[in-house]
């Protein structure tokens, strides 16, 4: 026999096989009745000696030593608390031999399982989570909707760690091809919607994605995974997919008649117009929704509109429209008891105060917003409020509050198990230096964020930059090209190449890069100063004022203006042969003169 | 019993090493494909732990596992008397801090600590969470000997648990002096963090594939090769299963045994 299997395992052709070989020369090895014992033990996540004469359909006196022998067994492993389990991979080996060759069988013997799982205590979710597995995998009656009832309750319930429990041997016998059809569609939705509460974006994408390739067949499932996947998008900062997503979602949440989808989508996108500085379009749409949220009596929503079309009054420096707005929802929050969009106006009445910069109404709106998140437990707004104080410190000139602030930010974040925030809150500390120009003390703090949250591309691009301010364009590039790999298609990038050809005086492959940031996004100021400079440098003086002129006639942000102001400058004394940047110079000056916000 | 196992002898010395009081990197991770040896080497090594030393191993594989679990499970490794701060504030989430952290009290503190930890919000569990965790790293920090805290199957570990380890846990576990910590899994936390990777060794688990480690294990065993060249048979099994563990230990357990022999 020993012979034997030395030869069959070099006459193997896989790993698979080659598993298998040794499986089999282990069964050969024991007596019929603990052959069986082995197979019906991997059915189980785990088993004790009552469970395996459940599935042996035998006393506990006959099973038991058949158990105490299982448990000598190299591949059977304790199981804490519950007595023994089969090895994961002799486990799966075995569950796909007894699929393929007696699905009979398997299906009995889950049946039993599913038997003596639901005689056990329900309220314990171990018991609760095997038993539906088992009824699943046994095709038992009113398995799908039980597992289907259950993961939405968990789920309502924020019970996440148990939907994660539940979800986690249904999807193993999904990837195994044992389950399919309505379990599959909402077992890749549910874990999807885990995936997006733990900021697993790329997941969720994937998870969705399998969820429609599972022929959906409820509409309103996919309509909830259609418009989840224009959120990924979104967090993923796939703008034009996100927007394609949401229109798809539209019209079958308006032809099941699902009005709170439908305006849900509207609102969505309202938000992703934002994201491309479409405001007069995002307006639009929040006007849109806001009636139909009334009409269906869900205030939530409607304040949510109101409060977004503050936003956008905001990011146009209208800020005594912005200011009504959030005056109007926050009376309605409080009267349906959202504390935590109450918190939000105040707060953002403070950033208001900030574009105003009446920093001393600020602070008192932060400090107001700060205790209501507090009392309501919202400790991400409160970390949100004490980084803002530390915006406010800084524009006050006090530097060391604002670091302190940013700090304790930080600290918070991290705690809250955020480290996006957490790489945001440090990357407001590397602000307070770049402001002073010291970018050598702001390139460490650039690193932190990108070990914070090593898997997230912005913090690369971020450091690029960090990297270009300090004339480094090999680190920059080398960044570009980490963020390029994790997310290729974003419209940054192409602004981030544009200025290390900038740096590099390639004014052609700068021009080329910039066009392209501004073709994706051509309400963004930025590709269109990038332009500028670029032209500038291949002495297009005419093309280059026009792309000066309409970078103004997009920014709002005065620091923005000083910033291009500086950039120019700079461009100025490293190419004083270059004509035109005279004039340049001279048109960023009269705005700042002139005190305008809006073009 | 301490149980015979085949090499992985970096690995071994590295957890001998955690019970040192010079110990420097108090953070091991044991990365290791499922089969590679993981639990088998985390159940020898702790076999080879001195009696005096405390320790506790937690399997996070199944849905019984919990944070709740977890500091209950380190709380009786230790004593609750040492654990002061944690029942204090165990107490004072359940909104119970005029109560006598007696004997009786201390009867029911794997309630306790649910109870403590439960919220309606994530925002609120998460800020309970936060606070236990604080009040559990002040007692640990304030500990005269090292406390090893052992994790396997981190991988299977739900998403909840998996972040707070790999970030407020470790975190903290590098500057609590007394505590050591393995983490063993199919994956295990990333160690290229800045606020722990510092003091963290990791090792990867990649199989015996030396027909001459395991010599020892099959004479342990009791059993012998039946073949006129027993090294080399065990070299080509050894190398057709890669030098997986658990596979060889499979066909180890099929050979026969020497008091068999006529």
């Amino acid at each position: 026999m020993t012979g034997d299997i030395l030869a069959r395992l070099q006459a193997a052709q896989s790993d698979a096989e080659r598993e298998w070989v040794v499986m089999e020369f282990s069964l050969a090895n024991l007596e019929p009745a603990l052959r069986a014992a082995v197979w019906a033990a991997a059915i189980p996540h785990w088993f004790d000696a009552p469970f395996l004469a459940a599935l042996l359909d035998q006393p506990l006196a006959a099973a038991q030593p058949i158990y105490d022998r299982l448990t000598t067994l190299s591949y059977v492993e304790p199981f804490p608390g519950r007595g023994h389990n089969v090895h994961e991979r002799t486990r799966a080996l075995l569950l796909e031999r007894l699929w393929r060759d007696d699905r009979e069988r398997y299906l009995a013997l889950s049946r039993r399982a599913a038997e003596y799982c639901a005689q056990q205590d329900q309220e314990e979710t171990a018991w609760r989570v095997e038993t539906i597995y088992h009824q699943l995998i046994g095709d038992m009656p009113r398995a799908a909707s039980k597992f289907i009832d259950q993961g939405i309750d968990w789920h309502n319930r924020f019970e996440y760690e148990k939907l994660e429990a539940l979800l986690r041997p249904v999807m193993e016998a999904i990837e195994a091809g044992r389950l399919s059809g309505s379990v599959a569609s909402w077992a890749y939705y549910r874990q999807a919607r885990l995936d997006i509460v733990y900021s697993r974006n790329h997941q969720a994408k994937n998870a969705l994605l399998e969820t429609l390739n599972t022929g959906v067949a409820d509409r309103a499932l996919e309509a909830n995974c259609i418009q989840a996947l224009g959120d990924v998008h979104g967090r993923l900062d796939e703008y034009a997919e996100a927007r394609a997503r949401y229109e798809e979602a539209q019209p079958i949440y308006r032809a099941i008649g699902d009005r709170l989808g439908e305006a849900n989508c509207i609102k969505a996108l309202g938000d992703v117009h934002v994201r491309l500085a479409e405001y007069a379009e995002a307006r639009a749409r929040y006007a849109e929704a806001q009636p139909i949220y009334r009409a269906i009596g869900d205030r939530l929503g409607e304040a949510n509109c109101i409060q977004a079309l503050g936003d956008v009054h905001v990011l146009l420096a209208e800020y005594a429209e912005a200011r009504a707005r959030y005056a109007e929802a926050q009376p309605i929050y409080r009267a349906i008891g959202a504390r935590l969009g109450e918190a939000n106006c105040i707060k953002a009445l403070g950033d208001v105060h900030v574009q105003l910069s009446e920093y001393a109404a600020a602070r008192a709106r932060y400090e107001e917003a700060q205790p209501i998140y507090r009392a309501i437990g919202a400790r991400l707004g409160e970390a949100n409020c004490i980084q803002a104080l530390g915006d406010v410190s800084l524009e006050e000139g006090d530097e060391a509050a604002a670091l302190a602030a940013y700090r304790g930010a930080f600290e918070r974040y991290m705690a809250l198990g955020l480290p996006n925030a957490a790489a945001n809150a440090i990357t407001a500390q590397a602000t307070v230096y770049n402001r002073r120009k010291e970018y050598l003390l702001s390139l460490p703090l650039y690193s932190q964020a990108v070990e914070l949250a090593s898997d997230d591309p912005m913090w690369y691009r971020n450091r690029a930059l960090c990297y270009i301010n300090l004339k480094d364009a090999e680190h920059a590039l080398a960044d570009l090209e980490t963020a390029a790999r994790l997310q290729p298609d974003h419209p940054y990038l192409h602004a981030r190449r544009g200025d290390v050809a900038l740096l590099q005086g390639d004014f052609t492959a700068a021009a080329g890069h910039y066009a392209a940031f501004v073709e994706v996004l051509p309400r963004n100021p930025v590709g269109h100063f990038g332009l500028a400079r670029a032209l500038f440098g291949q002495r297009r003086v005419d093309e280059a004022l026009a792309s000066l002129r309409r970078s103004l006639e997009l920014t709002y942000s005065r620091q923005e203006v000083i910033d291009r102001l500086d950039e120019l400058t700079e461009m100025q004394a490293d190419h004083p042969d270059l004509p035109g940047i005279e004039q340049g110079v001279t048109l960023l000056r009269e705005r700042l003169a002139s005190g305008r916000r809006t073009p | 019993m301490t149980t015979t196992i085949a090499d992985y002898e970096d690995q071994r010395r590295a957890f001998a090493a955690l019970t040192r009081p010079d110990c420097d990197h108090r953070i091991l991770l044991l990365h290791g494909e499922s089969g590679s040896g993981k639990t088998t080497l985390l159940t020898h090594c702790q076999s080879g732990i001195p009696a005096t030393a405390r320790h506790v191993s937690i399997q996070l594989r199944g849905s019984t596992v919990d944070m709740a679990e977890i500091f209950y499970r380190a709380g009786r490794a230790l004593s609750w008397a040492q654990l002061q701060q944690f029942t204090g504030q165990v107490a004072q989430l359940q909104r119970a801090a005029s109560v006598k952290i007696d004997r009786n009290w201390l009867l029911g503190i794997n309630n306790h600590i649910s109870v403590a930890l439960q919220a309606d919000s994530p925002q609120d569990r998460g800020h309970r969470r936060a606070a236990l965790t604080e009040a559990w790293f002040e007692d640990v920090q304030a500990l005269r000997e090292p406390f090893l805290v052992v994790f396997d199957t981190y991988e299977q570990a739900n998403a909840d648990i998996q972040e707070w380890l790999s970030g407020p846990f470790l975190a903290r576990a590098a500057t609590a002096g007394p505590l050591r910590v393995v983490i063993a899994g199919q994956c295990v936390p990333d160690k290229h963090n800045i606020e722990w990777g510092h003091c963290c060794h990791e090792h990867r688990l990649y199989g015996v594939p030396e027909a001459k480690h395991w010599l020892p294990v099959i004479e342990a065993s009791g059993r012998y090769i039946p073949n006129e060249s027993p090294l080399n048979w065990l070299a080509g099994v050894c190398h057709a299963l890669g030098g997986r563990p658990a596979a060889i230990v499979q066909v180890i357990a099929g050979l026969p045994q020497r008091k068999d022999l006529p």
